[in-house]
C-alpha cells in the first residue's frame, strides 16, 4: 500500500480538528468537575390549593412540579418554586416538597393553611394492658382540641396548650384536631419484656405489690428470705440486665447488688424504691429523693376518693433533676411528693413513698384492689423503658403525621410573607466565561457532537488520502 | 347356503342394527332430559324458589326425553335397510380385500326381486339373473362364512352404547347423591351438591335462611305456658327450658350452639361448642336447644348465609328469706315462756315450702350436742311470696342451763333436683344463763369507783423514803423525825384504803377497818389483831375449801399482806426509821402488784394472754424449712380493651354488612349481661336504633363511654402519664 | 437532723410484724383456743426470720378492722350463724385478697359447728372441695409429704373417730382463699409454748406453713 504525502492545508486541517476534539474533551471534564456556579431565580409560581390532606395530592403537585422542571429544561437559568398552600399537605406531598427542595430547587410557600403547630404522641403504657399514654401539644386557642380513633371522638377539651389522657384501647389511627390543624399517630403496639425483679421482704406489703403487679400482667423474679436455710422463690430470678428485667422493684430495706442495679439503670433499665427501700444507703446515689422522716396515715382517709393519704408513708424531698410526678395534699397546706421520677443514664429510677399499700388493698373501698392495682401499674410503667411505637408509613428523622406543621416547616423552611414571594430577586452580573460554561453544561451533547465531528472529519480526510 | 337364507341372515343383521340404534338414542334421550332437569332445578334453587315438583317435573322429563329419542331414533333408523346392512358385513369382511362387493350385489338383486313379487316397485330384469349367478351366491356365502358376524354386532353395540349409557348413569347419580344430600343434615348439603354436580348454576343451591318462630317450654315445675315468639333475635329462658326454633324451607346446613362468656354450670362447660342437628318438620326445619344458667348463641347458616338467636339463659334463684321476728338475739334467765316467730319468704318462680329451724346445742369445755328441731313448716303451691308463723315454746323445748337456741327460717322453691339449696334467713341466738354467769351480771356496766387521787401510791411513798434515807446523814434528827412522821401519815392512809378494799370485798362495809374488830360476833374470814389483820379460822392458809362461802378470800391475800407490810412501815417510820421502813415497803408494793394482776378477770371475748418473748424464741427451733418455689398468680381477664376493640368492630361492619354488625352486637351484649350490665344496656341501644333503621354513631360512642378507658392524665414534664 | 427526727426514722425501720388475728363472731364460742395464738407466734419465731408480733389479736368479723389482718383463725364448738354483717365484712374480705383458716374445734363431722360453718362458708364463699396433699401448701416451709399432719385427738378417737385424710379449701384465683380444718388443730395447738419442750417433735409446724404460705402466695 502506498501512502500519499499530504499536502500542508490537509495536514493543518487534520491538526486543527484533532485539537478541537481534544479541546471538547477538556472542556467536558472542567465541567463535570465545575461547582455548581451561583444561581438566578426564575421563578415559577404555583398556587397549591389542595383542600384535603389526602395522598393523592401529593401525586398532583409532583405531576405539577415535574411539569415545570420539563418546561424549564434546556433553560439555563435554575428554578424557585412557589408553592401557596391553603391546607397542610399530606405525609407523601410534605416529602415530596423535601424532595424538591433536597434537589437544589427553592421552595417559597404562602401559609394560608390556617393550620398552627400541633403535636400528637402517644407511648405504649409498659405492662400488658394495651394502653396508651396520649399527649398533646398545641398552641393555645380558643377551640377545642378533639381526640378521636377510628372509633369515633375519644375526648375533647377546651385547648390548654399541653394535654394528656391515659386509653385504655385505641384503634388506629389516633387523630389530634384543633380546627384546621390534625396531627396523627399510628399507635401499633411494641413488644418489650414483662419480667419484674422483686427484691422485699416477706410480709403483707411484698405480697399484695407481687399480687397486683401479677394481676396487671407483669411477670415476676425474686426471692423472699422466710429464714436463714429457707426462701420462697418468684419465678426464675437471674442475673440483673435490662435483656432479662424491665424494672426492678425493691419495697424493703434489703441487701441488694448496688453496683449491679446502678449499672442496670445506666443501661436503660427502671427500678422502682418503694416505702423502706428508700432508705438503702447503697442506692443512696441513684435515689431521686431523700427521705425525712415517716408521715403518718390519716384515719379514714383510705375510704375516702383520696387513699393515699391514708397510707403511712416517708416524706420525701427531690433531688435536683427530679420531677416529682404526683404529690398528696396535706394537712400542712402543701403538697407532699409522692412520687418522684429522675432520669439516670439511660433509665429511670421512680421513688414511691408509701411504705403499707397493701392496706389500700384491703382496708380500702371495694375498688381499692383495682386502685392498688392501677397505682403499682402505673408506677412500674413510668419506670420502665418502652420503645416508641412504630409508624409504619415513613421512617425518618422528621416528625410526620405526628405534627404536620412541624413536619412540613421542617422539610420545606418556614412560609414567606406575600411580600417576599413577589419581590424580584437580586440580579447578579456573570462573566462571559461563567455564561459559555453554563450554557455549555446546559447542552452536554453540544460538547460531543463537537468532539464527536471533528474526530469523523480527521478520521476521513486520512481515509480519503489513503492513510489509516 | 341358498338366497333365502343369505337374506334373512342380513334381515337378521340388520334388525339388530335398528334395535342398537333405539337403544343408543334411548339411553341418549334419558341422559340429555334429566340433565336438563338437574339444570332447571338448580336455576331454581338458587334463585330461591323450591325444588321442581315431583309429578310435574317426571313428566317434564319424560317428554323432553321421548323428542329426543323421536329426533334421534327417526334420523338414524331411516336408512338401515338390508343392502345396508349387508355393505356392513362386507365391511367387516377381513377375508377379501378388497371387498367384492358380492354380498351386497346379491342382496341388492334379492331385495330387488322381493320388490317385484310384492308389486312395490319394477326391477331391472337383469336383477334375477344376477341373483342366480351361482358365482355371485358363493362369493356372497363365502363373506358371511368368513365374517364372524355375532362378535362384529357385539363390538358394535359395545361402541355405540357405552358412551351414552356413561352419560346417563352420571346424570342418574348426580340426582340420587343430589337427592341423598338434600334429605340428609345439611351441613354438607351445598358442598358436596356443587362438587358433585360440578354445576356452576348450583352454586348457591339453597335458600338463605328466612324468618323463624320461637318457642319456650318453661321447666315442667314451673307449671308455665309455653310461650310464643315471633321472628326474634334472643329469647329470655330460665334454666332448663325448652327452646324450639322453627322455620320454612329445607332444614339449614349448619346449626352451631356456643356457650357465651362464663357460664355457671359445667354441663354447658362441656358444650362449649357443639353441632346441633335440626330435624324437618313439615315444609320447614326445626332445632331444639335446653337453656343454661348464662348466654348461648345459636348459628344457623343456609344458603351461604347465616343468622344468630341468642338466648338469655338464667338460673333460677332461691328463695329469699328474711327473719322478721324476733328481731335480736337475747338471753333468758329461765327456760320459760314463749317466743313469736314470724318469717317472709320470696322465690323468683315459685315456693314450696318453708318453716323455722332451731338448732339447740348443750354442752360445755370440750362436751357439745346439738339437736335440730323444725316448726312452722308451710306448703305453698307455687305463691311467689308467703309469710310463716310459729311459736316458739321454750319449755318444750327442755332446755337447761347453758343451751343456746339458734332460729331461723328456711325455705325450698320447686326445683327437682335433690342437692338444691335452700333459702335461709338471719339466724337469731337465744340463750339460757348460767347460774354463775347470772351473778356476773353486778361487775357488766358498773363504772369503776372514785378514786381518791389525795393518796400517793405506795411507788410514790418508797421513792420518797428511799430519798429521805440517802439525805439522813445530813439531816438533823428532828427534821428526820418531821419528813418520816409525813411519809408515815400518807403511808397510814394508803393503808387504810387497801382496808377498806379489803373489808368491802368480805362484808360490804366500806370502813371495816374500824367497824370490824374481833370478837364483833361476825366471822368475816379476817380479824385484827394488834393493828394488823390476820386470816381467820380454818383459812389460815388463805387457800378456799370447797363449799366456803368467802369466794374472794384467796385473791384477797396479797392485799392482807400489803396491808400488813404498810402497817409495819408506818410504825418504823412513825419512829424516823426510813432505812427500817424501806423493806416493809417494798413487801407491800410487790403485794399490791400481786393483787393487781391476781384480780384480772377474764370476761368472754377476753382469753388469758401470753405474751412470747420473740428475742429469746427466735430461730430456736431444731427444724428448719425449705426452699420452695411460688407459682405465680395469673391476672384477671381484662375485658374492657377487648369489648371496645370488638365494638368498633361492628361500627365499621354495619355500613358494609349490617347483619353481622347486628350479630357482632348481639353477642357482645350477652357476653357483658353477667358482669357488665351498663355496657350490655347500652349495646342494647346500639341494636335498638339499628332495628329502627336509624343512625346507631350517637349510640356507638355512648356505649363506648360506658366502658371508659379515656382517662384525663396530668400533662407533667414527666413522659409517661398517670391517671388523676 | 433533729433527735426526733432520728427517732421516727428509727421506729419507722421496722416492718409491720404479721399479727395472728381470731375472728370473733356473734353466735358461738370463738374464744375456745384460747393458747392457740400465742402457740403459732412461738412456732413463727422459732423457725423463722418474719418479724411477728408477740401477741395475737381478737377482730369482731362484724368490723372492717379484719381487713388489716389478711389471715384470720376461726374455730369454735357451737353452731356458727354469720349474721348479714359478718357474712358481708367476711365476703369483701376474701375477694380483696384475705384468707380465712377455719378449724372444727369439735373434730366432728356431725356435729353442730361441721354442718353450720361449712353451710356459712358455702353461703359467703361458695362451696369448700378438697385440697389435694401435693398443694404448695404442704411445701411452703416444711415438707408435709402426706398432706395436713395428724392430731392426736385424731388418734386418740375423740369426735367423729376419723383421721381426715385431707383439709378442704375454697380456691380464689388459684390461692387458697378459705382452708377449713376438721383435724381439730385448735384443741392440738392450744398449749403454752413453754411445754414444748416436751414434745419430741413440735406438732405446729404445720401452722407455720400455714403462715409462710399466707404472707408470700
Amino acid at each position: 500500500m502506498t501512502t500519499t504525502k499530504p499536502n500542508r492545508p490537509r495536514s493543518m486541517l487534520e491538526r486543527a480538528l484533532r485539537t478541537v476534539a481534544w479541546l471538547g474533551l477538556a472542556t467536558a471534564m472542567y465541567l463535570a468537575s465545575r461547582p455548581a456556579g451561583p444561581r438566578d431565580r426564575r421563578a415559577s409560581v404555583l398556587r397549591w390549593s389542595a383542600s384535603d390532606l389526602a395522598d393523592s395530592s401529593a401525586t398532583v403537585l409532583t405531576t405539577a412540579l415535574v411539569r415545570e422542571i420539563i418546561s424549564a429544561s434546556g433553560d439555563t437559568q435554575p428554578r424557585r418554586v412557589n408553592v401557596e398552600l391553603t391546607a397542610v399537605p399530606s405525609q407523601r406531598a410534605r416529602a415530596m416538597l423535601g424532595a424538591v427542595v433536597g434537589a437544589d430547587v427553592s421552595v417559597n410557600w404562602i401559609d394560608r393553611t390556617q393550620a398552627s403547630g400541633l403535636a400528637l404522641s402517644a407511648t405504649a403504657v409498659a405492662g400488658p394492658s394495651g394502653a396508651v399514654d396520649v399527649r398533646v401539644v398545641g398552641a393555645p386557642s380558643s377551640l377545642l382540641l378533639v381526640l378521636r380513633d377510628a372509633g369515633g371522638t375519644l375526648d375533647s377539651i377546651p385547648n390548654t396548650r399541653v394535654a394528656a389522657w391515659r386509653l385504655a384501647s385505641v384503634s388506629p389511627p389516633l387523630r389530634a384536631a384543633i380546627g384546621a390543624s390534625e396531627a396523627r399517630v399510628p399507635t401499633r403496639l411494641p413488644a418489650f419484656t414483662r419480667r419484674v425483679m422483686l427484691m422485699a421482704q416477706p410480709g403483707w406489703e411484698s405480697k399484695f405489690v407481687t399480687a397486683a403487679l401479677e394481676e396487671a400482667g407483669w411477670h415476676i423474679d425474686g426471692r423472699y428470705r422466710v429464714s436463714p436455710r429457707a426462701a420462697v422463690t418468684l419465678g426464675a430470678p437471674g442475673r440483673v440486665d435490662t435483656a432479662r428485667y424491665a424494672v426492678v422493684v425493691l419495697l424493703d430495706s434489703v441487701a441488694v447488688d448496688a453496683v449491679a442495679i446502678r449499672r442496670f439503670v445506666q443501661q436503660g433499665g427502671g427500678v422502682v424504691l418503694g416505702g423502706d427501700a428508700l432508705r438503702i444507703p447503697a442506692l443512696a446515689a441513684i435515689s431521686p429523693v431523700r427521705v425525712t422522716m415517716v408521715r403518718g396515715a390519716v384515719a379514714g382517709a383510705l375510704l375516702t376518693d383520696t387513699p393515699q393519704r391514708g397510707l403511712e408513708a416517708w416524706e420525701l424531698v427531690a433531688n435536683r433533676g427530679a420531677f416529682v410526678v404526683r404529690s398528696d395534699d396535706s394537712d400542712h397546706g402543701h403538697a407532699e411528693p409522692a412520687l418522684v421520677a429522675q432520669r439516670i443514664g439511660a433509665g429511670r429510677v421512680v421513688a414511691s413513698a408509701y411504705r403499707n399499700s397493701w392496706r389500700w388493698r384491703m382496708e380500702g373501698t371495694d375498688d381499692g384492689a383495682a386502685e392498688h392495682r392501677a397505682w403499682w401499674g402505673s408506677v412500674l410503667a413510668l419506670a420502665a423503658g418502652v420503645p416508641a411505637m412504630a409508624d409504619d408509613a415513613v421512617v425518618d428523622a422528621y416528625p410526620g403525621n405526628a405534627a404536620p406543621y412541624a413536619d412540613l416547616v421542617a422539610r420545606v423552611g418556614l412560609p414567606v410573607s406575600v411580600d417576599g414571594m413577589t419581590a424580584a430577586p437580586a440580579a447578579r452580573a456573570l462573566s462571559a466565561f461563567d455564561q459559555l460554561m453554563d450554557r455549555l453544561r446546559a447542552a452536554p451533547g453540544l460538547l460531543f457532537m463537537v468532539i464527536a465531528m471533528a474526530l469523523l472529519g480527521e478520521w476521513a480526510s486520512r481515509r480519503l488520502r489513503g492513510n489509516r | 347356503m341358498n338366497d333365502t337364507t343369505i337374506l334373512s341372515r342380513v334381515a337378521g343383521v340388520r334388525r339388530v342394527l335398528v334395535r342398537v340404534v333405539y337403544t343408543r338414542a334411548t339411553l341418549l334421550a334419558c341422559g340429555v332430559a334429566l340433565s336438563a332437569w338437574l339444570v332447571v332445578d338448580g336455576v331454581r334453587l338458587a334463585c330461591g324458589g323450591d325444588s321442581l315438583a315431583s309429578e310435574r317435573s317426571t313428566g317434564i322429563v319424560l317428554v323432553f326425553a321421548l323428542l329426543v329419542f323421536w329426533s334421534l331414533a327417526r334420523r338414524q333408523t331411516r336408512d338401515i335397510n338390508d343392502v345396508r346392512a349387508a355393505l356392513w358385513i362386507e365391511e367387516r369382511d377381513t377375508g377379501a380385500r378388497p371387498a367384492s362387493f358380492a354380498l351386497v350385489t346379491l342382496i341388492e338383486a334379492l331385495v330387488g326381486l322381493r320388490s317385484l313379487a310384492t308389486g312395490v316397485s319394477t326391477v331391472d330384469p337383469s336383477a334375477r339373473s344376477t341373483a342366480e349367478s351361482p358365482l355371485l351366491q358363493a362369493s356372497a356365502n363365502a363373506v358371511l362364512v368368513r365374517t364372524d358376524v355375532p362378535r362384529a354386532l357385539r363390538r358394535s353395540a359395545r361402541n355405540q352404547l357405552l358412551g351414552p349409557a356413561l352419560f346417563l348413569a352420571g346424570a342418574l347419580t348426580v340426582l340420587v347423591v343430589g337427592a341423598l344430600v338434600r334429605s340428609g343434615p345439611g351441613a354438607i348439603a351445598g358442598s358436596v351438591l356443587r362438587a358433585v354436580s360440578g354445576d356452576s348454576a348450583l352454586l348457591t343451591p339453597i335458600p338463605p335462611l328466612g324468618s323463624w318462630q320461637v318457642r319456650v317450654d318453661a321447666p315442667a315445675y314451673m307449671r308455665r305456658a309455653p310461650q310464643q315468639f315471633g321472628n326474634v333475635q334472643n329469647a329470655s329462658a330460665v334454666r332448663g327450658s325448652m327452646v324450639q326454633l322453627r322455620g320454612p324451607g329445607p332444614i339449614p346446613e349448619q346449626v352451631i350452639e356456643r356457650i357465651v362468656g362464663d357460664a355457671a354450670d359445667t354441663l354447658a362447660a362441656a358444650r362449649r361448642e357443639r353441632a346441633l342437628l335440626p330435624t324437618t318438620n313439615g315444609d320447614g326445619w326445626q332445632v331444639r336447644t335446653v337453656a343454661t344458667d348464662g348466654p348461648v348463641t345459636i348459628q344457623l347458616a343456609r344458603g351461604g348465609r347465616a343468622r344468630l338467636f341468642v338466648i338469655e339463659g338464667r338460673a333460677d334463684s332461691i328463695p329469699a328469706v328474711a327473719l322478721l321476728q324476733p328481731t335480736r338475739d337475747s338471753v333468758f334467765r329461765t327456760p320459760e315462756g314463749s317466743l313469736a316467730l314470724v318469717a317472709s319468704a320470696r322465690d323468683d318462680i315459685g315456693l314450696t315450702n318453708a318453716r323455722f329451724e332451731l338448732i339447740v346445742s348443750s354442752g360445755e369445755g370440750e362436751r357439745f350436742t346439738a339437736r335440730t328441731v323444725q316448726m312452722g313448716e308451710r306448703r305453698f303451691v307455687g305463691d311467689r311470696a308467703g309469710t310463716i308463723r310459729a311459736t316458739m315454746d321454750l319449755a318444750a323445748l327442755e332446755l337447761v342451763a347453758g343451751d343456746i337456741v339458734h332460729v331461723r327460717a328456711i325455705a325450698r322453691d320447686a326445683y327437682p333436683a335433690s342437692n338444691r339449696e335452700y333459702g335461709s334467713s338471719e339466724t337469731r341466738s337465744f340463750r339460757i344463763a348460767r347460774a354463775a354467769e347470772y351473778d356476773s351480771v353486778a361487775v357488766e356496766p358498773a363504772p369503776p369507783p372514785e378514786v381518791d387521787k389525795s393518796l400517793l401510791s405506795q411507788r410514790m411513798l418508797l421513792m420518797l423514803t428511799e430519798k429521805l434515807e440517802k439525805q439522813r446523814p445530813r439531816l438533823e434528827r428532828k427534821t428526820l423525825m418531821s419528813e418520816a412522821s409525813k411519809i408515815g401519815r400518807d403511808q397510814a392512809r394508803l393503808r387504810r384504803a387497801v382496808g377498806d378494799l379489803v373489808f368491802q370485798r368480805l362484808s360490804g362495809d366500806v370502813s371495816g377497818e374500824h367497824a370490824h374488830t374481833v370478837g364483833d360476833g361476825h366471822d368475816h374470814g379476817v380479824e385484827q389483831q394488834q393493828g394488823k389483820l390476820a386470816l381467820s379460822g380454818g383459812n389460815a392458809g388463805g387457800v378456799l375449801e370447797e363449799g366456803d362461802d368467802s369466794p374472794v378470800i384467796s385473791i384477797n391475800q396479797p392485799l392482807l399482806e400489803a396491808y400488813n407490810a404498810m402497817w409495819d412501815a408506818g410504825r418504823e417510820l412513825e419512829q424516823g426509821e426510813p432505812k427500817a421502813a424501806i423493806p416493809h415497803m417494798r413487801l407491800a408494793l410487790a403485794a399490791i402488784e400481786r393483787a393487781r394482776s391476781a384480780e384480772r378477770l377474764y370476761l368472754r371475748g377476753k382469753p388469758p394472754t401470753v405474751i412470747i418473748d420473740i428475742a429469746k424464741v427466735r430461730l430456736a427451733g431444731k427444724d428448719t424449712g425449705v426452699t420452695n418455689l411460688r407459682r405465680e398468680r395469673e391476672g384477671p381477664p381484662s375485658r374492657e380493651a377487648r369489648r371496645a376493640a370488638r365494638l368498633i368492630v361492628a361500627a365499621q361492619l354495619v355500613a358494609g354488612d349490617v347483619l353481622a354488625a347486628r350479630d357482632s352486637l348481639a353477642v357482645l351484649r350477652v357476653e357483658a349481661l353477667g358482669d357488665s350490665p351498663a355496657f350490655a344496656a347500652a349495646v342494647a341501644t346500639v341494636l335498638a336504633v339499628m332495628d329502627r333503621n336509624g343512625d346507631a354513631t350517637e349510640a356507638f360512642v355512648g356505649a363506648r363511654r360506658v366502658l371508659g378507658g379515656v382517662v384525663r392524665t396530668d400533662a407533667g414534664a414527666w413522659s409517661r402519664g398517670i391517671p388523676r | 437532723m433533729s433527735d426526733s427526727t432520728r427517732a421516727a426514722m428509727r421506729d419507722a425501720t421496722a416492718m409491720d410484724p404479721f399479727v395472728f388475728a381470731t375472728a370473733q363472731y356473734e353466735s358461738g364460742d370463738w374464744d375456745s383456743a384460747p393458747m392457740l395464738p400465742a402457740n403459732v407466734i412461738d412456732s413463727v419465731a422459732r423457725y423463722t426470720s418474719l418479724p411477728v408480733r408477740p401477741q395475737g389479736v381478737s377482730v369482731p368479723l362484724s368490723s372492717e378492722a379484719v381487713f388489716a389482718y389478711p389471715l384470720l383463725y376461726l374455730t369454735g364448738h357451737l353452731p356458727v350463724r354469720f349474721t348479714t354483717r359478718e357474712a358481708n365484712v367476711l365476703r369483701k374480705y376474701l375477694v380483696r385478697g384475705g384468707l380465712l383458716f377455719v378449724d372444727d374445734h369439735n373434730h366432728d363431722v356431725d356435729g353442730a359447728f361441721h354442718k353450720t360453718v361449712r353451710e356459712e362458708i358455702r353461703r359467703v364463699a361458695g362451696p369448700l372441695v378438697p385440697l389435694p396433699n401435693t398443694h404448695e401448701l404442704y411445701r411452703s416451709f416444711f415438707v408435709f409429704e402426706n398432706g395436713p399432719p395428724t392430731t392426736s385427738h385424731e388418734m386418740n378417737g375423740w369426735g367423729d373417730n376419723l383421721v381426715h385424710e385431707q383439709l378442704d379449701a375454697v380456691l380464689r384465683n388459684g390461692r387458697i382463699s378459705v382452708l377449713y380444718s376438721s383435724k381439730d388443730y385448735s384443741s392440738e395447738w392450744s398449749f403454752h409454748p413453754d411445754n414444748k419442750r416436751f414434745l419430741s417433735v413440735d406438732n405446729t409446724r404445720f401452722a407455720v406453713n400455714l403462715v409462710v404460705y399466707a404472707l408470700t402466695r
